[in-house]
């Protein structure tokens, strides 16, 4: 998955960046950042809901996820690397306790929370490296989508933000930029009442373009141990799907498979639509039927981990269009493959 | 099919430890039109012939070669090591329900258990193989055989019966031939091939070796 989450002890999410004055900075290795971490109760997720829903035909992946966290007393937010320029947008309701009910024995611990949705974010001026495609309310937070070409630029734009950054946060941006990649920035400011605030769940959805269901997985380097942990993936498609990344704690890397499937079956459209919700199931294709497979994730850290992609579970067909559309996801699995 | 065309089908598709069966509507073959990745693109397990990575010394098309294979699904990556908690920190089977039934405690909600189920297995035949190689093996998989089980409960109440591998394997040549009994689904027949693909059962330098396994499954 693609998260970064600014805040400390967001397990699960990739790099978060703290919307604290510059002057603060107390970064961590997730890429969570917060003025003052010794009196600052920051966020905490540590489990992690996500929904990917991906049409082949259209090459097309919706990355639907809960944000859940508490104490939220400081600014945080979140960094989310899409292999194409995403289109981000609020969720209504809560798939997630119908998928797990459906799918899972696991029932979340909050029930998401219907926040107000808007726009009108500060739509900052970027330097020229770093262009601000689009800002949007979206429940309690403004995402920014970005394009990037310099990732020092990047880092520099976060930071104009007071969105902290590290040298592992611009070591993590980087690798996205020389990929080509967009980000979505997520930025949460707490009411003013938010100390010792009640738990809090929104579910964000991003759409993007891919050949390949992708997660981002990979978080920044020597981000902190967050235990217990538990990442639940559901993913929707029109074939079944093996997890896999490029696992580089040893020389040389090896592809590995970093999710355990828990459960896998299809359903036909009037279950799914069920289990789904209107919304959701809009997403998917038109087939009669789909794949849903839950996997799941209790790796503590994440250090040595690539992004993950779904790779199809059974040989399929393709034509020269369709592999060439491969291209720019070849490098997560082999980073070889990102020089000319 | 002559023997000549027969092995270098078998060499086209082991190039990359290909699987044996297709989904609806693909190509039973695996292949998409695109060249197969040259086996010394990848590198493999000595001992059970998965895929683990791209070769160092590979060239930059084989690589990309061997990379359109995974996104293709024409590597076995069923195959492909799981995280586990000694290699990688990953996975703890039994963490997920620790940490499930704590926070369902605070949900208030109960959780499900697995379905209790009962799974027997036998070695029927063995030519020119160890019998503790091959059982070792097979209890290497054991895991994945009850998973296998579990996502058949799901889909079929009450599913039973039995599934019986006749598997074969010599240096240019691996099958594995599949019966199934009762009312076990086909879907599960898949599950366990891709659990034990020829890829998986060890390399064989010369002759042939050949072991049939039995597995009886049934509900408690």
């Amino acid at each position: 998955m693609t998260f970064v989450a600014i805040a400390r002890r967001l397990g699960g999410v990739v790099l978060a960046l703290a919307l604290m004055g510059s002057s603060a900075g107390d970064s961590h290795a997730c890429g969570v950042f917060v003025r003052n971490a010794a009196t600052v109760r920051v966020p905490s997720l540590h489990v992690e809901e996500v929904l990917v829903i991906h049409d082949a035909d259209e090459q097309r992946q919706h990355f639907i996820r809960r944000v859940t966290f508490r104490d939220a007393a400081e600014p945080f937010g979140f960094v989310i690397p899409t292999p194409s320029r995403p289109e981000v947008a609020k969720v209504s309701g809560d798939p997630f306790s119908r998928l797990s009910t459906r799918f899972l024995p696991y029932r979340p611990p909050l029930s998401g929370l219907d926040a107000a949705s808007g726009s009108g974010a500060d739509p900052a001026k970027p330097p020229a490296a770093v262009q601000v495609l689009s800002t949007k309310r979206v429940g309690s937070f403004d995402a920014f989508v970005i394009a990037a070409n310099d990732a020092a630029a990047m880092t520099r734009w976060l930071d104009e933000r007071k969105l902290g950054t590290t040298s592992s946060t611009e070591a993590w941006l980087a690798r996205y930029v020389r990929l080509g990649f967009h980000f979505v920035a997520l930025r949460y400011a707490p009411p003013q009442n938010a100390e010792g605030a009640t738990t809090r769940a929104e579910t964000v959805r991003i759409s993007f373009s891919t050949a390949v269901p992708y997660y981002p997985y990979m978080e920044p380097a020597g981000a902190p141990v967050a235990s217990p942990r538990s990442l639940v993936v559901w993913v929707v498609g029109d074939r079944k799907f093996v997890p896999v990344a490029l696992a580089s704690q040893r020389t040389p890397a090896r592809w590995k498979r970093p999710w355990a499937s828990r459960q896998s079956g299809q359903l036909e459209r009037d279950d799914l639509r069920d289990v789904l919700g209107a919304e959701l199931f809009a997403l998917v294709s038109n087939r009669p039927r789909h794949f849903v497979e839950v996997f799941e994730d209790q790796k503590t850290r994440r250090d040595g981990w690539g992004d993950v992609l779904l790779v199809p579970s059974a040989p399929i067909t393709t034509t020269e269009r369709q592999r060439k559309a491969l291209e720019p996801m070849m490098p997560l699995l082999d980073p070889e493959l990102a020089k000319p | 099919m002559t023997r000549a065309r027969g092995v270098a089908l078998v060499l086209l598709l082991g190039a990359v430890a290909c699987r044996r069966e297709a989904a609806p509507g693909e190509r039973h073959d695996g292949s998409s039109g695109a060249p197969p990745p040259a086996r010394s693109a990848v590198t493999f397990d000595e001992d059970e012939g998965a895929p683990l990575g791209p070769a160092a010394t590979a060239s930059h098309e084989e690589r990309k070669r061997a990379v359109v294979a995974l996104l293709e699904g024409r590597m076995d990556v069923d195959g492909l090591a799981l995280a586990d908690t000694d290699a990688d920190r990953a996975l703890v089977p039994d963490q997920y329900d620790k940490l499930t039934r704590a926070v369902l405690a605070t949900a208030g909600a109960s959780p499900q258990a697995k379905i209790p189920a009962t799974i027997s297995t036998r070695v029927t035949e063995v030519a020119d193989a160890d019998r503790a190689g091959v059982e070792r093996r097979l209890e290497a998989r054991r895991e994945s055989i009850e998973r296998c089980y579990q996502v058949a409960l799901a889909e079929v109440e009450h599913a039973a019966g039995t599934i019986e591998l006749r598997v074969t394997r010599s240096p240019d040549f691996s099958n594995v031939s599949p019966k199934r009994s009762g009312s076990i689904p086909q879907s599960m027949v898949d599950c366990v091939m891709r659990h034990f693909g020829a890829a998986n059962i060890g390399r064989v330098d010369k002759g042939t070796v050949m072991f049939a396994v039995r597995f009886e499954f049934r509900p408690k």
